[in-house]
């Protein structure tokens, strides 16, 4: 029987298909998602919101990001009736859910990679010239925050909490207001956020980097830290559900 | 005679630092047929159920299947388990599910078993349709042809009958015999004694979390009694 993830995946796509389906994101979700590039389309830098169409559209782009990530993934870490049958099958619950982990973040690559293909085609039609590596660090920002979403929502559900989402928006809110606690709070305390809050400011200053000049130093710098951050909290993942039963009532026995 | 399965040493299993005591020093050993798992709410069922799957560990006490420990044995070679209620997702269809399962299996293709089961089972009408929209009845035809994927020597069947009409009831005792083979223990809890009277080679009979009763089939008959009046002999000195 099967017991590596990466075989999970893989034998069991049929299963994740139907649930991207039929549940999360569902037949209108994929509407939504395949239309969304239209958006870029739009004379962006007329709105009173934005100054100029990339920022707009770099704006629309993180956070339909967000948003589909925390629609896609928003249970990924939560008991699952499959995890019963799979259990008796020989199926370890971590390995069952980090393939549910894996499979939707290859949906996150795809939709990631059609967004910014949009962005790509938009940005021709305002009359920029963008390069493939910036389409391909497009892609590659809007996976990270796509996969940071997704963790934080794997662990959070491990832990059984059945506020997840909730948790994961408020983390993510504390993390974009991180610099402006700087003023009120020490250096040490924001570096120590910096370092367990969701790296979305690590990957932010690696797409600004690559958009403006290949600097490798701090691209290498951003996916470390997104990596590194990712690695732990994987590992937490496996503790928190390793505990769990595959009839997720928690039930601890003594012993 | 043949080698048990299923063997308990002294098992005990406490919930809530000693609180609960759901088992208490259990010592049996279970050979393969169908074996019913009988006694009052709370003697402990479910709990032992449990063990055996290798969802909980003993908090004293050793048991063993087929020579090793639970969890050894289900990553070596799974088990079938029914829980007592129901637990589909129900968004797969019928069909997508047993595929997805026979594959998780290594099973490239339904053996013959399985498809007379499924035939005994009336399921192939079924394979269209989501899992959430199955009444009861069907679903729990569904589990129990879920529950054999893969050939278990070992199926746990928690409360399998519970809700159902007498029409699904007589199809899921016609799938369980169906379902016998040598090598296979059918480890059946029920509150429906007629029923596991129709069906069981072998009666364990819990109190409180210990063994008052181990009674073969043959023996019941041969004492013209029903399996209705053991249980109640069991419970008399308990009875309110």
């Amino acid at each position: 029987m099967p017991t590596s993830p990466a075989l999970h995946v893989r034998t069991l796509w049929p299963w994740h298909r139907a649930r991207w389906a039929r549940r999360a994101p569902g037949y209108a979700g994929f509407v939504a998602i395949s239309l969304y590039p239209v958006l870029f389309f739009a004379p962006l830098e007329r709105t009173w919101l934005f100054d100029s169409w990339t920022g707009g559209a770099s704006a629309l782009l993180l956070v339909g990001t967000l948003g589909a990530a925390f629609t896609v993934m928003r249970d990924v870490g939560a008991p699952h009736a499959v995890e019963f049958w799979l259990f008796q099958k020989g199926v370890e619950l971590p390995a069952m859910a980090l393939a549910r982990w894996t499979s939707d973040l290859c949906l996150g690559a795809a939709i990631a990679s059609w967004w910014a293909a949009g962005f790509t085609l938009a940005a021709i039609a305002h009359g920029l010239s963008p390069s493939l590596p910036l389409f391909a660090g497009l892609v590659a920002w809007l996976f990270g925050n796509f996969a940071i979403v997704g963790t934080l929502l794997l662990v959070l559900g491990a832990t059984g909490y059945p506020r997840a989402v909730d948790s994961a928006i408020l983390i993510l809110l504390l993390t974009a207001f991180a610099p402006i606690l700087g003023k009120v709070v020490s250096p040490a305390a924001i570096l120590v956020a910096e370092i367990i809050l969701p790296p979305i400011h690590a990957l932010l200053a690696a797409r600004q980097a690559i958009s403006a000049t290949t600097h490798w130093p701090s691209v290498a710098a951003g996916v470390l830290h997104v990596a590194t951050w990712m690695f732990v909290l994987l590992l937490l993942t496996a503790q928190f559900i390793g505990r769990r039963t595959p009839q997720a009532d928690h039930a601890r026995a003594d012993g | 005679m043949t080698t048990p399965l299923v063997e308990c040493h002294d098992v005990t299993l406490t919930y809530r630092r000693g609180a609960v005591r759901a088992l208490r020093e259990l010592s049996v050993r279970i050979h393969p047929g169908v074996v019913g798992l009988v006694g009052a709410n709370g003697a402990g069922k479910t709990s032992l159920l449990r063990l055996l799957s290798g969802e909980l560990s003993p908090t004293r006490g050793r048991i063993t299947i087929g020579g090793l420990n639970p969890g050894a044995y289900r990553s070596a070679f799974g088990y079938g388990s029914i829980p007592d209620q129901p637990r589909f997702p129900a968004y797969l269809t019928v069909g997508e599910f047993l595929t997805g399962l026979r594959d998780v299996c290594g099973a490239p293709a339904p053996t013959n078993a399985e498809r007379a089961l499924a035939e005994d089972l009336a399921i192939d009408d079924l394979r269209p349709r989501l899992l959430g929209s199955l009444s009861l009845g069907q679903k729990r035809r569904v589990e129990l042809l879920a529950a054999l994927m893969g050939d278990p020597d070992l199926v746990l069947l928690d409360e399998p009958t519970n809700g159902l009409d007498p029409l699904a009831v007589t199809a899921l005792r016609r799938g369980l015999l169906a379902s016998r083979r040598p090598g296979r223990l059918l480890l059946v809890s029920s509150h429906h004694l007629d029923e596991l009277q129709r069906v069981a080679d072998h009666v364990l009979i819990l109190r409180e979390g210990t063994l008052v009763g181990d009674h073969s089939a043959d023996e019941v008959r041969a004492r013209e009694e029903s399996l209705e009046s053991l249980f109640l002999a069991a419970e008399a000195p308990h009875a309110h």
